[in-house]
């Protein structure tokens, strides 16, 4: 059997990627897929924990994360649309009406 | 047969009249005609107030419900009623801002709603997966909110910064929380605290990696340095009530959930922990307080002054005793009431179509309100922890607890950051004191706004005065 803690380093692999993904990638719709790759290195994360433990808690987490994830899409693509509707670009590096 | 488990109702009986509140609320708002949605923010005022007056009513009331995952004691109990003072503070400054910017729309007083409703679960929660999705309620509420004023260019971008960087923080949250359900196999604060001494090898490691990750993602809903970089765009894009509300509960909210993880799930970590939450709040303070005093912007100042707040809140869970525990209550309470009463005379200054919101603006006030100049003075003396002000009182009760734990540099920062604090406010104080730089802008003086920064102002004054009540409530 595989030992649980490939599994954990393959999400902590996944997050790190989705963590850098942020920090560097300037379309909003990117850092989006690049947050989601945060929250599935973690729902991996649980899941594998889950069948080590033969505990069902952790795969009832998952659910809970994957609910979260897709409301705080609805609410980030809603709010992309009418921003693009002001200004026509999705580029962070364009948001520069806050500073100082 | 399955079996429900009791439910104590008396536990849960805030949490179901502002959520009830919210969802009849939502549907009723549908009945009120468009202009006259000031009745739906009243409503919402009486749901905040009823929840309030449930919290007073349970207010010796300690125990657990839903099996362990919520709790109900006196710290939590009076975070819970310092974020419902907040939100009806709020409600008040903001129901004719939004009609005067023509944003007056039913949803707003329903969300308010929401996000509290999502900070008081977050003050209850005695779970990691409870804490988790009443974080995601409240920060989801909280950046509609920041984009209310949509299709405003400066509103949508604080809405859009505030959420990437807090759907970032609930990345680094979720996986902090399935690394410690790895180690300890529960997500319940006081079973991980009986799984804690236990732990060997990799689980150790672990447990340690989660709870750093953990505090990475609350760290950023408490904008602590080094997450705090979204906070000065976020309250200067948002609506000026948004940012009111959101620089006081949510941080009330944050700060209790930390004191909880940390105290009670990790307490056994304290050497981990504690110098790395030290060290944070050194930063905090510094970074807070240094970033303030070349704002020219006061809401931008006010962001940053708030970050400096968040240093010093972070005090009470580094103390780690009960001294602590009371002072981080009457801190945030005192804060609560200066910030909220500062905002209040900037809406009251604010008209439609003001983007940036210069400090010259603030200049001649004292000649043509002495009312509002007073206000300000109050709020501000006591942000910068001048007696007899409730911060004076609340900021000596922080630093006695941190001394008491055995940390006198950071009680030396205190202070001295506290001196650099008190400069960047006597410089908006004496400005307003002083002659007009620009032409007069208007002034709105309708009752609810004139109530809620009485109200403040009253808090301020009431909790310096007579600050015995609540710096010894557990």
């Amino acid at each position: 059997m595989i030992p649980t803690y490939y599994y954990v380093a393959l999400g902590a692999i996944m997050f790190a990627i989705g963590v850098i993904g942020v920090l560097v990638r300037r379309n909003v719709l990117v850092t989006f897929m690049s947050v989601e790759m945060m929250l599935n290195a973690a729902n991996l994360v649980l899941v594998a924990f889950a069948f080590a433990r033969q505990d069902i808690l952790g795969q009832v987490i998952v659910f809970f994360v994957i609910v979260v994830a897709a409301a705080e899409v609805a609410v980030g693509l809603a709010l992309l649309m009418a921003i693009f509707r002001t200004r026509q670009t999705t580029n962070v590096d364009d948001m520069t009406l806050l500073k100082g | 047969m399955i079996t429900l488990p009791v439910i104590d109702w008396t536990i849960v009986a805030q949490l179901l009249v502002v959520f009830g509140g919210a969802t009849v609320l939502l549907l009723l708002d549908l009945a009120i005609p468009a202009g006259r949605k000031q009745v739906t923010a009243y409503l919402a005022l009486l749901v905040v107030l009823g929840a309030a007056a449930v919290g007073v009513m349970h207010a010796g009331v300690s125990g657990a419900t839903f099996g362990g995952t919520l709790r109900l004691d006196p710290f939590r109990t009076a975070v819970g009623l310092v974020c419902l003072a907040a939100a009806a503070l709020s409600i008040l400054l903001a129901v004719t801002f939004l009609g005067r910017h023509q944003i007056e729309r039913g949803e707003f007083a329903v969300l308010v709603l929401f996000g509290v409703g999502g900070m008081l679960l977050l003050v209850q929660a005695a779970d990691l997966v409870v804490m988790f999705l009443s974080l995601a309620l409240l920060s989801i509420t909280l950046y509609v909110l920041a984009g209310f004023a949509l299709p405003e260019p400066r509103s949508e971008e604080a809405a859009l910064k505030y959420l990437l960087t807090g759907a970032f923080a609930t990345g680094f949250l979720v996986f902090g929380i399935a690394l410690i359900y790895g180690a300890t196999g529960s997500t319940t604060l006081a079973t991980i605290a009986a799984a804690g001494p236990g732990l060997t090898g990799e689980y150790r490691l672990y447990a340690a990696a989660g709870l750093l990750l953990l505090v990475v993602g609350l760290g950023y809903k408490a904008s602590l340095v080094p997450f705090h970089m979204w906070t000065p765009d976020v309250y200067d894009g948002a609506p000026t009530p948004v940012a009111a509300f959101m620089s006081v509960a949510s941080k009330a909210a944050v700060l209790a959930a930390l004191t909880h993880v940390l105290l009670v799930g990790f307490g056994e970590l304290r050497a981990l922990w504690a110098p790395i939450l030290a060290v944070v709040a050194a930063a905090t303070l510094l970074v807070g307080n240094i970033g303030a005093l070349v704002q020219q912007n006061v809401k931008r100042m006010l962001a940053y002054s708030s970050i400096g707040q968040a240093g010093f809140l972070l005090f009470g869970p580094i103390a780690a005793s009960d001294r602590g525990i009371d002072a981080l209550v009457f801190y945030l309470a005192g804060y609560t009431a200066a910030n909220l009463a500062a905002f209040a005379v900037l809406i009251a200054l604010e008209a439609r179509g003001e983007t940036e919101w210069s400090m010259a603006r603030l200049s001649g006030l004292w000649q043509r309100s002495p009312g509002l100049t007073l206000a300000l003075a109050l709020a501000l003396l006591s942000l910068a922890g001048v007696p007899p002000t409730a911060g004076f009182i609340a900021k000596f009760a922080m630093l006695d607890a941190v001394w008491q734990a055995g940390y006198p540099a950071l009680v030396v920062l205190g202070v001295v950051t506290s001196a650099i604090a008190a400069a960047y406010y006597l410089r908006v104080l004496l400005r307003a004191a002083g002659p007009a730089e620009t032409d007069a802008p208007p002034m709105f003086g309708d009752w609810p706004l004139r109530l809620g920064m009485a109200l403040a102002a009253l808090a301020i004054v009431v909790l310096g005065l007579a600050p015995g009540w609540l710096l010894s409530f557990s």
